[in-house]
């Protein structure tokens, strides 16, 4: 019997390291060609593409990104302050409604559901909310919360939240109930200690949200010192063909459009930090957490 | 919808004491901690959607939004004015489900995997090399499918030229495209989705795994009745929020990956970007928006079928 | 539940629409910053000018900072030159000058958002690629009377002649300060910057017909396997190659294009159209010969999803021809030579004697802001600075004798790397030549003044209020259709341009083309008085 089971598991686990192997190398290539291509000069890549292998290696690319370190600088500081604050409100935020959510006996839960859901299938399109935000709120004038603000709240988040949470036990709340807690103590005292791995999940996707978006900068802020990462990186990806006939037709001198290598090292740069917190989060998808050990 | 009065029970009937008593009396702090919320959507999404009636007007700057002359339905002629919205409707439904279907599967298969797996060392290593994609801009990944598949200078013909063998045009054949666009949304949301499933299954109780080990459960038997059982409302849920946005496409994904080849139009237009074709040489918010409204529409139909079924049937997992 | 939570919802969207309708229903559109609610389009002007009518003195005593937005990304020397610019004028003007600059990428978004939401700012870039009959219509610019024009913009006014102010005229109000750069435009006009180096090694002389640049093309193909002849990854790249070899048809001051179909205006009571099969004929003659180049090998198979336009892939070396209009070929040779002048650039006409269209006034302009609380200032500025030589020279140029020199000839000479400011929409007479130009571009550009022809069409503003549905469906079919026909992406162009004209067709060309025409009538008659 104990034969057959690690015959069995031994066999899983290697088709796992297979399969997860594979698609790590099939994710880690393109990154890899990104790298090589941004040490490459860009000649090289507009007249044979990338390569598996530096040739005419050229660090121009970084030196144009770097020659006015203080923007890059900026933008660094810009995009942690904003990813850091963003991602705080937003597990506030969501975990607290996911919370309530998935409260059994809060009867209009489902209702609260739909009126969230609702939003994320009709939305009133690009000019009211610019609108709203410019003329009402004033997000033109304070850049960094014209930053945060939008996207503190994903009825996606919450709705991971509220699965996670329905599945603990309710004995585990309910005995805390009859000693007299209220309904944020539990909360905050139970629920979020046993729900780490999914508040991890949603503070690496929240992040994730706010470090790689562009558009609220782009809407918003005209300051460059208020510039994000993402925004740079944007306009460089995104600064060269006409965009119709009439236009080309225009007689615009479009002054040195950014490189292919210039693309490529961008991304790099933009990636670097974010990685760097992955590990710290990591623990939590692959340790399990034992909820049996709360319960006793 | 009516009220699954199947399930009405004593304490159902006790109920009918009012919204106030239910919200305030009852549970004053759970309100209380989800109006935070209930407001934020409100400003954010309520209000902004008042702007959805530019879909019925002749919008211009000096009147404003709710100034301008109503058109009727005359903004949302342009989209049937050919038969190409019917094709291309499907043709999104189709993505969707396609890639829906390939992203779970790819998604818990990893997850799946790296939960059980032991060597600490690759977990962290292969996991972060599945979430560097995410990273990757459409832009920056269109370019790298052009130079995998470029007549001139792509991977696939050098090595076929190395070979000895003739180049073949693939960028311009439109049957190999489908798959292509399938796996590079696999490719690019893989670490990422995985995620979502792991820690799902960190949250199952070990507990359960340990009795069934004694029981002589084998691997494949916990994880056929055990981890997927318990990933089985997660799962449901996504497809549910998925299932609402089945008509809206990934512009960008499209538009960068095919370089907007014209060539294989037939079988990678999508709603968007065939939004973008008809309003790419006008300026027109109320057409967009009506656009928008009608990819809107017809997703609210179906999550609201799909969610009536489903709540005849599993109550649990439902969406609202 | 479905039923009360929709209730609920209805309810909800009600109190809202009433607290923003009551809170603001002159705050959501442009007008919300004047008190009246007039719509700004609405002879804004009236009441002002009854005020003070009789001052021939300009009030300027008090100071204001006005708010430009530009299109293109902002320029090195933006930051260094506008505190100049601005010391300058706030000596003459008493007002200051900041420019946003929108940069390509964003400019689509971004710009009409800024019109949408009534956001102050003064003075914007405006043209015919960026919608500018769409805009004025939709109450986006402010309007300028010629009273206006003759106080406030004097050297405009001098510079801007009546016809040049009827092209830009949108409902009979003028919107837009046009461009007087001298620039030509036309599909068959473009000209060619090919490489000196290449046309030795191939053992060539010169190439001054349209036979030559096919035989170095050829020897391209021959020669340079690495190579492509030209690179093109846009439909009208293509069509600008192939009319470049097909014969001049329905060019000249009568001729103008509508939607799958030609005008001739010369008669305004009895205009001519060409389309239907005689159109189609002549598309279909081009779209062969775009097969005939692509499969020669002229350009490359990948043209489709090529991500680097034209003039990327020349400078880079991997393709041996670039197109384009005569000032741009000049500006592409200078760049070439500074920086690789072993490849003996240079700039070829193969058509010298080709009719060459003047540049429409609308392709580049500047317009004042709706909403703009300073209209005097903001025209004044403007005229300051897209005309007053001092500042143009100190804008596009630089600082004399620090950044240029100034040649007796009236001609620039950069010192060191050429300053980088200049703003769109100010492509004006008084822009100065460089020395560094192209030897043969003032013979090229006397011979396109020689050949020059103001087309009554170019001022000529279509307004697709009618048939913006099909508008939209013909562009969805075109964008399908257009690329793989131009560049010569299918075996079968007969069937394909069938059924190319099958589709609009259907999609309700007829209808397009006579709301069209009737446009085009009433602008002939117009035109005429």
């Amino acid at each position: 019997m104990i034969q057959q089971q690690s015959r069995d598991e031994r066999l899983f686990h290697t088709l796992g390291y297979i399969v997860v192997g594979i698609m790590a190398v099939i994710c880690i290539f393109p990154m890899y060609l990104i790298i090589v291509g941004s040490f490459m000069s860009n000649e090289v890549i507009v007249k044979y593409g990338f390569s598996l292998w530096p040739e005419a290696f050229s660090l121009d690319a970084y030196r144009l990104i770097f020659d006015n370190p203080k923007h890059i600088l900026d933008a660094y500081k810009v995009t942690i302050i904003v990813t850091v604050c963003g991602t705080l409100l937003l597990l506030f935020l969501c975990t607290m409604t996911g919370y309530v959510l998935s409260r059994q006996d809060y009867k209009y839960r489902n209702k609260f559901s739909f009126y969230f859901f609702f939003t994320t299938i009709f939305g009133g399109g690009l000019v009211p909310f610019y609108i709203l935000a410019v003329n009402y709120l004033k997000f033109k004038e304070h850049p960094l919360i014209a930053m945060i603000t939008p996207g503190i709240f994903g009825y996606f988040y919450v709705i991971i939240i509220r699965t996670y949470i329905s599945k603990i036990p309710s004995s585990i709340t309910e005995s805390v109930k009859i000693d007299g807690a209220n309904d944020f103590t539990i909360y905050a005292r139970i629920i979020m200690p046993i729900s780490k791995p999914i508040l991890a999940t949603v503070g690496l996707f929240s992040a994730l949200g706010f470090w790689n978006d562009w558009f609220n900068c782009m809407l918003f802020v005209s300051e460059k010192k208020f510039y994000n990462l993402q925004y740079y990186l944007y306009t460089t990806l995104n600064s060269v063909a006409p965009m119709n006939a009439v236009m080309a037709n225009a007689n615009i001198s479009y002054t040195t459009p950014p490189t292919h290598t210039f693309k490529l090292a961008m991304t790099i740069v933009t990636i670097g930090p974010i990685l760097l917190l992955y590990p710290f989060l990591q623990k939590y998808f692959i340790k399990g957490i034992a909820v049996g050990a709360v319960k006793g | 919808m009516s009220k699954p009065a199947i399930h009405a029970t004593p304490l159902q009937q006790k109920r009918r004491k009012g919204v106030f008593y239910e919200l305030f009396i009852k549970h004053p702090i759970l309100t209380l901690m989800i109006a935070p919320a209930v407001l934020y959507i409100f400003v954010f999404s309520y209000l902004p959607m008042l702007g959805i009636v530019i879909a019925f007007k002749d919008y211009t700057y000096a009147k404003g939004i709710f100034g301008s002359d109503w058109a009727g339905f005359k903004n949302f002629k342009f989209l049937f004015q050919t038969g190409v919205i019917y094709r291309v409707t499907i043709n999104t439904i189709l993505y969707n489900l396609a890639f829906l279907t390939v992203d779970i599967v790819a998604q818990m298969t990893i997850a799946v995997f790296l939960s059980e797996l032991t060597n600490k060392y690759f977990k962290k290593i292969t996991q972060t090399m599945l979430l560097l994609p995410f990273f990757i801009s459409w832009v920056v990944a269109g370019a790298i499918v052009f130079n995998i598949l470029s007549y001139r200078y792509g991977v696939i013909n050098n090595v076929l030229t190395s070979l000895g063998l003739e180049k073949v045009d693939i960028m311009n054949n439109p049957t190999i495209w489908p798959p292509i666009i399938v796996f590079f949304r696999m490719w690019k949301g893989i670490g990422y989705g995985s995620i979502v499933y792991l820690a799902n299954i960190m949250g199952i109780d070990q507990e359960i795994y340990e009795a069934a080990k004694i029981d002589g459960a084998s691997i494949f038997q916990r994880v056929k009745y055990i981890t997927l059982p318990l990933l089985k409302p997660t799962i449901v849920i996504l497809i549910l929020l998925s299932l609402g946005n089945i008509i809206r496409g990934d512009f960008a994904m499209f538009y960068n990956l095919t370089g907007n080849n014209a060539l294989l139009l037939d079988v990678t237009d999508i709603i968007d970007t065939f939004v973008y074709r008809s309003l790419m040489t006008m300026q027109n918010y109320s057409m967009s928006t009506a656009a928008g409204l009608y990819q809107s529409v017809l997703g609210f139909f179906i999550i609201v079928t799909v969610n009536t079924i489903i709540k005849k049937v599993q109550p649990d997992y439902t969406l609202f | 539940m479905s039923k009360k939570l929709t209730l609920v919802l209805i309810s909800v969207l009600l109190i809202a629409s009433l607290l923003v309708g009551c809170g603001g229903s002159n705050v959501d559109g442009p007008g919300n910053t004047e008190p009246t609610p007039e719509p700004a389009t609405a002879e804004p002007t009236d009441p002002e000018e009854t005020e003070e009518p009789t001052e021939s003195d300009i009030d300027i005593s008090e100071f204001v900072e006005l708010k430009m937005v530009m299109v293109g990304p902002e320029l090195d020397d933006y930051e260094r030159i506008i505190e100049l610019v601005n010391a300058k004028l706030k000596e003459d003007v008493n007002a200051s000058l900041t420019v946003e600059f929108l940069d390509w990428g964003e400019f689509a978004t971004k710009y009409p958002l800024k019109f949408a939401s009534g956001e102050e700012f003064d003075l914007c870039y405006t043209s015919n690629w960026s919608f500018y009959g769409d805009q004025a219509g939709k109450g986006g610019f402010l309007e300028l009377t010629m009273e206006d024009i003759e106080k406030y913009m004097p050297r405009i006014n001098e510079n801007v002649t009546a016809d040049m102010w009827d092209g830009v005229k949108v409902d009979g109000k003028i919107f837009m300060i046009p461009q007087t750069g001298l620039q030509f435009t036309g599909d068959h006009n473009n000209k060619f910057v090919i490489r000196g180096d290449l046309l030795e090694k191939y053992g060539m002389s010169e190439i001054k017909t349209a036979d030559d640049l096919i035989e170095y093309w050829d020897n391209v193909v021959e020669h340079d396997p690495d190579m492509v002849p030209i690179a093109i990854n846009q439909s009208w790249w293509g069509w600008w190659v192939i009319s470049s070899f097909r014969p001049v048809k329905w060019v000249g001051e009568n001729y103008g294009a509508g939607p799958f179909n030609v005008y001739e205006i010369s008669d305004p009571d009895n205009i001519k159209i060409i389309d239907g099969d005689e159109w189609w004929a002549d598309r279909l003659e081009g779209f062969k010969m775009a097969r005939e180049f692509q499969q020669k090998g002229y350009w490359s198979k990948d043209a489709l999803t090529l991500q680097d336009d034209n003039g990327v892939m020349f400078e880079n070396g991997v393709s041996a021809t670039a197109v384009r209009q005569i000032t741009m070929c000049n500006e592409m040779y200078e760049k070439i030579n500074a920086t690789k002048p072993e490849w003996k650039p240079m700039i070829v006409d193969i058509h010298p004697d080709r009719p060459a269209p003047y540049y429409p006034v609308t392709g580049d302009g500047m317009a004042l802001h709706a909403t703009t609380k300073h209209k005097e200032r903001s025209m004044m500025v403007l005229d300051l600075i897209s005309y007053d030589q001092e500042y143009y020279d100190l804008i596009y140029y630089g600082v004399k004798d620090e950044d240029y020199t100034l040649n007796d000839d009236g001609s620039f000479t950069s010192i060191g790397a050429p300053v980088n400011v200049g703003f769109r929409g100010m492509n004006n007479k008084v822009a100065r030549m460089s020395t560094t130009v192209a030897p043969n571009y003032k013979e090229i550009l006397d011979n396109q003044v020689k050949n020059g022809f103001h087309p009554k069409f170019n001022n000529f503003i279509y307004n697709n209020k009618n048939i913006e549905a099909i508008a939209a469906a013909i562009s969805s079919i075109e964008e399908k259709y257009a690329p793989i026909l131009q560049m010569g992406f299918t075996d079968d162009v007969e069937g394909m341009t069938e059924q190319f004209r099958k589709e609009v067709e259907a999609a309700g060309l007829k209808e397009y083309q006579d709301d069209f025409t009737a446009q085009v009538i009433e602008f002939a008659k117009r035109y005429k008085d």
